[in-house]
């Protein structure tokens, strides 16, 4: 058990190296000088060259990529060419917003997804199933740029009821829409996976079994078949849940969430190159964190499987 | 086919493998064929496509107004009326012609993308799945993690600032994003086929590795590949529709429902229509794509029999 992850941890290193240098690579074929679109095209040669030197960005590429790979093992990203804000600060200050929102979309992921699902299995063929699966597929289908705009013209504008976009005071009410968004989109999803496994799980000869030995229904398929329906369900919460712990760049951007995905999606427009690395190197580790702490927790709900 | 008839057995056992299996494919395809058209749902989401792909090609007929320079400043961001069936926008432009001509868009890069991811993913997958086990299995796997280890969008996002903004850039990017799922999904496949009869009999007439993996492997990993095209349609465009709103995608004043919605953004206080106009058409594109890769995975499932 603990053989395997150690295993694990190891195989995420060479994904991780391969995340830096991808960045590092990407934005060094840029066309342009990240220095001249930071200052400016009109500074003067002697002042661009300065803060070329300042910035290390006269070495060599492989130089400058060692020394930024051994400073982020030490927890330092460097700081930003815009403002010269320490990039870890700026992570640390963010990330909770990121946390915060995406611990709310998940509940209402959960609260509306799973029970859908099964509710439409149990109910297969008829009318509640059909009218499931279609408001489910809806739900897949619509963009989450439409949805956080619609809802803020309903909610914001029209009734006026919520905030429309920023984070205000940091209350609840400035969370609710953007948590709407994303937790609906991640319910119709999992509704449409819950209800697919259960169909399948019901379907199993224990099930029958079950059935036969005349217990209830509730019992059969909350005790029974849910519990083996678990597995495939919390895998694809987990995924979710790594999806939204990097930031949901166009809903914190609609809502003005000052999360980590906006914060990339602001470097990467600006061209921040440090902070874009650095913000892509924080994201990888942080999703595959996820994807491991998953792997493990399969061992506590599922004593079939065994890594050894 | 085979054509055994002037030939001795062995040749025609030797023919079918080298021809590969296409007589199965072809009553495989059939079949699906026979299964979908048994499948109202699938069936309106077919028709949709269709009826979308039409207005893409046929747009300069059915767009009431040009998209981009039958503009009016005097009648700028008028409610839907029966001049303007969905009103007009912040030049004063048709909106339901606008919407008409951003189909074209979001299809051609739909497919375009998925192409790409197609060619990547396929032939990636392929390779790794045929060379299991070895180097080259193990350096595309490696790759393919670290695409997925960091999020779609900020790749697809990255790439397109990096190359610059413009059509092209989306298809690349958003192909280069959609090909680690792709090639998984081959290469599992292909893991399981290898070890079959048939190829250990093509192997053995001397097939190379090549003829192998395309005439004999591939055409049996059909079914996987064209439902995970249908839906990888539906993902690019809901992504090129990012794209463009972010100002990534096709430049102004060519229309695209993303950048449609980004200029609307700021005018939703007093012309919610300009969101909700290209928002619901690709909400009902995207559906459609959706309908008919459900129907097609029930369709191409060999464990569904009719």
């Amino acid at each position: 058990m603990s053989r395997y992850f150690i295993r694990r941890l190891l195989l995420v290193v060479p994904v991780l190296f391969g995340v830096s240098l991808f960045t590092f690579i990407l934005f060094f074929i840029v066309p342009g000088d990240p220095v001249l679109s930071v200052v400016g095209e009109r500074a003067s040669p002697e002042t661009v060259a300065l803060i070329r030197a300042e910035l290390g960005l006269d070495k060599p590429l492989p130089v400058q990529y060692a020394t930024w790979v051994g400073r982020a093992l030490k927890g330092d990203l460097g700081r930003s060419f815009l403002n010269r804000r320490s990039i870890t600060e700026s992570i640390q200050a963010r990330f909770p917003v990121t946390l915060r929102l995406s611990l709310f979309s998940l509940a209402i992921a959960i609260v509306l997804g799973i029970p859908a699902g099964v509710w439409a299995a149990v109910h297969k063929g008829t009318w509640i199933d059909a009218a499931l699966r279609n408001v489910s597929l809806i739900g897949v289908c619509t963009p989450v740029i439409f949805q956080g705009l619609a809802l803020q013209y309903i909610f914001g504008v029209w009734l006026g009821w919520l905030p429309v976009s920023g984070i205000g005071d940091g209350s609840w009410r400035h969370y609710l829409l953007p948590a709407i968004v994303l937790g609906t989109n991640i319910a119709a999803f999992q509704a449409r996976l819950s209800r697919a496994v259960m169909l399948e799980v019901l379907d199993q000869d224990y099930i029958r079994t079950a059935r036969a030995k005349g217990l209830s229904q509730r019992v059969i398929v909350y005790k029974h078949a849910l519990r083996n329906a678990m597995i495939p369900i919390v895998t694809a919460l987990g995924g979710s849940l790594g999806s939204l712990l990097v930031g949901s760049a166009l809903t914190e951007t609609i809502f003005a969430l000052p999360g980590i995905g906006s914060y990339t999606l602001d470097a990467v427009f600006a061209r921040d190159l440090p902070v874009v690395m650095g913000a892509f190197l924080f994201q990888a580790v942080v999703f595959v964190g996820v994807n491991v702490l998953l792997d493990g927790l399969y061992v506590l709900i599922d004593p079939r499987v065994r890594y050894d | 086919m085979t054509s055994g008839k002037s030939s001795g057995n062995l040749v025609t056992a030797a023919e079918t493998a080298a021809t590969g299996n296409v007589y199965l494919g072809e009553t495989q395809l059939a079949m699906a064929w026979r299964r979908l058209r048994r499948d109202r749902v699938a069936m309106v989401g077919l028709v949709l496509v269709l009826l979308l792909a039409l207005v893409a090609v046929l747009a300069p007929w059915i767009a009431p107004y040009d998209p981009v320079t039958d503009y009016n400043l005097r009648n700028r961001l008028q409610p839907p009326s029966k001049e303007h069936w969905l009103g007009t926008d912040a030049s004063g432009r048709d909106v339901f012609s606008r919407i008409v001509y951003g189909a074209r868009i979001s299809l051609t890069v739909g497919l375009t993308s998925r192409v790409v991811t197609l060619i990547l993913g396929v032939g990636l997958g392929a390779l790794a799945g045929y060379f299991a086990g070895t180097w080259v299995d193990m350096l595309v796997m490696r790759l393919s993690e670290i695409v997925d280890a960091l999020p779609s969008l900020f790749v697809a996002i990255a790439i397109s600032v990096a190359i610059g903004p413009g059509i092209y850039t989306v298809f690349i990017a958003l192909g280069f994003v959609g090909w680690a799922d792709m090639c998984r999904l081959i290469r599992g496949q292909v893991l399981t086929i290898r070890e079959q009869q048939f190829v250990e009999a093509a192997r053995a007439i001397g097939c190379s590795t090549g003829r192998i993996v395309f005439r004999h492997i591939l055409p049996q990993v059909t079914a996987p590949i064209m439902v995970s095209l249908t839906m990888g349609i539906a993902g690019a465009i809901m992504a090129e529709t990012a794209l463009s709103f972010l100002g990534l995608g096709a430049q102004p004043p060519t229309p695209t429902w993303g950048s449609m919605m980004n200029y609307a953004r700021q005018y939703i206080y007093i012309a919610p229509h300009l969101v909700f106009a290209p928002g619901v058409a690709i909400l009902i594109t995207v559906y459609a794509f959706n309908l008919l890769g459900d129907g097609l995975r029930d369709a191409l499932d060999p464990r569904t029999k009719t």
